[in-house]
């Protein structure tokens, strides 16, 4: 399971990093004669409306797709783990005030709250990674504050106090080693629901704004085609499939391991 | 001199949501105990009667809902944390749960020996790499590039032992640090500390269920029982006959 998973991930970094070198026609390059060809060995995943190469705009997709997922959650871990680490160590008022305004974020329908902001900030892929990454930390700073109550109470922790070491040592040196496993696992799930969240905001043409190809705006443009043009939509939909797959396979998979 | 008087502390204990509002929990109800240098003190009473409460309240880290703990005539909470370390510290009884299962031994000896240069204290032996300090507990220095659980229960206690001695304290306590060992590394153990005492000149407070092992180390035995110290000589002989009841 964690070898599929990662397996995948890893091709998809490859296809990422050597997109120049895999794509056979530029991602922007149109040819109107060519419009919606069906795949054949000249495009093999045939062309869309502006005769662009959807094979060639599926490659560089994924360099959107992969990064969105990862800064987003790179972003939700920053602020999930700070946040738990803190309200979980310090305990009292501050765990009582964070864990409530957690409760407040967790009851907020977070789409709603996505499309809300970007409608009112702009839909770019900047903001797409913000808002996603500060709108999904609240429940990894619950499993944090989780585990960061529970390794507290062990007597490194302690002996760490009374060496005198400094709050900000004792935190990130000694509890937050402790207390990565489930974050590992957590995250590495998150990144594909970040993905899917790309792709779903794209769809509703509030995500990555065209030109620049996504797999979640290939799917918009594909979707007025479906009936001729079936290859707009269907690769694309397979990508984020696979994708979301195999994120969730490797942390499955970490999950096991780490338990 | 390290001295606990009155010391009182309260838990409260909150139920489930089903069964009701929090409960208290008296763990010492008026404790006083004094522990001299170069002089071990022996504690010693049954499981659960509160001894390492009092052990961790002694270090100053955790604070007595009443009562206080002058250390050298002075209210240890009125000492700097660094201060405060390099004057009292104290092992534990499990080894396994005292060191950081993620980090190297090498890691965690290092990370107390810079304490050194950040204390101004005249020390009485020069120790600044890892294996000199490991020399003083008779431990190998090819266990600096392990983890915690890679080595055994007896090495492991040695480096928590040599750890804690690291900042050349005034005062150690010893809270049940041989109950999780077999019979001839506690001996190795016992050996070393009353090795040590001499050597340094350090107060212990060596804390255990085991009454016989506490009179054959201690210069004196304070016993406690339900939270608060007890003088009951009945008590005493009772317990030398029935060791096994108190585990």
């Amino acid at each position: 399971m964690i070898k599929t998973g990662a397996g995948i991930i890893v091709f998809l970094v490859l296809v990422a990093i050597l997109a120049p070198y895999i794509a056979p026609y530029k991602p922007y390059e149109q040819n109107l004669r060519e419009r919606l060809q069906p795949p054949s060995k000249r495009h093999i995943l045939g062309t869309d409306e502006l005769g662009r190469d959807v094979f060639s705009r599926l490659v560089y997709g994924t360099r959107v797709s992969l990064s969105v997922g990862i800064v987003a959650v790179g972003i939700s871990v920053l602020i999930g783990v700070t946040v738990g680490l803190v309200s979980g160590y310090f305990g009292g008022a501050v765990d009582a005030i964070l864990m409530r305004f957690v409760d407040v974020m967790l009851s907020i329908p977070v789409f709603f709250l996505l499309l809300m902001v970007i409608a009112y900030i702009g839909p770019s892929i900047y903001n797409v990674m913000i808002v996603i990454g500060v709108t999904s930390w609240p429940s990894l700073a619950r499993i944090v504050r989780a585990e960061t109550l529970s390794v507290s109470k062990r007597n490194f922790v302690f002996s760490a106090k009374a060496f005198g070491f400094s709050k900000l040592r004792i935190l990130f040196i000694h509890i937050l080693p402790n207390v990565i496993a489930p974050v590992i696992v957590s995250a590495t799930l998150g990144v594909g629901g970040a993905i899917l969240v790309e792709s779903a905001l794209s769809f509703l043409g509030l995500g990555v704004q065209p030109p620049t190809p996504s797999w979640g705006n290939m799917l918009t443009s594909g979707k007025d085609y479906l009936g001729i043009a079936w290859w707009l939509s269907v690769f694309p939909g397979v990508a984020i499939l696979i994708t979301v797959l195999a994120w969730n396979l490797l942390g499955e998979g970490l999950r096991r391991c780490l338990k | 001199m390290l001295e606990a008087r009155e010391i009182k502390k309260v838990y409260t204990v909150e139920r489930g949501i089903f069964s009701g509002s929090s409960f208290k929990v008296y763990a010492l109800e008026g404790v006083s105990i004094k522990v001299e240098k170069e002089r071990i003190t022996g504690l010693v009473g049954p499981s659960g009667c509160g001894k390492s409460t009092l052990a961790r309240i002694l270090t100053g880290v955790e604070k007595p809902t009443e009562g206080m703990v002058l250390l050298d005539e002075k209210n240890i909470l009125n000492y700097s944390p660094i201060e405060r370390a390099s004057k009292v510290s104290i092992v534990f009884q499990d080894p396994y749960s005292s060191l950081n299962p993620k980090l190297s031994i090498e890691y965690q000896i290092k990370e107390v020996l810079t304490l050194r240069k950040k204390i101004k204290k005249n020390f009485r032996f020069k120790i600044e790499k890892p294996e000199e300090l490991l020399d003083f507990v008779k431990v190998s220095s090819r266990v600096l590039s392990s983890k915690p659980y890679q080595l055994s229960g007896g090495e492991l206690q040695r480096v928590i032992i040599a750890r804690a001695i690291a900042l050349e304290p005034d005062y150690l306590l010893l809270d049940e640090p041989t109950s999780s060992l077999d019979v001839s590394i506690q001996s190795q153990i016992i050996y070393l500390l009353q090795e040590l005492k001499n050597l340094t000149g350090m107060g212990m407070l060596f804390i255990s269920h085991d009454i016989n092992l506490v009179d054959c180390i201690s210069d004196k035995v304070v016993l406690m029982k339900d939270g608060r110290i007890v003088e009951d000589e009945d008590y005493f002989k009772k317990l030398l006959n029935s060791t096994i009841s108190l585990t």
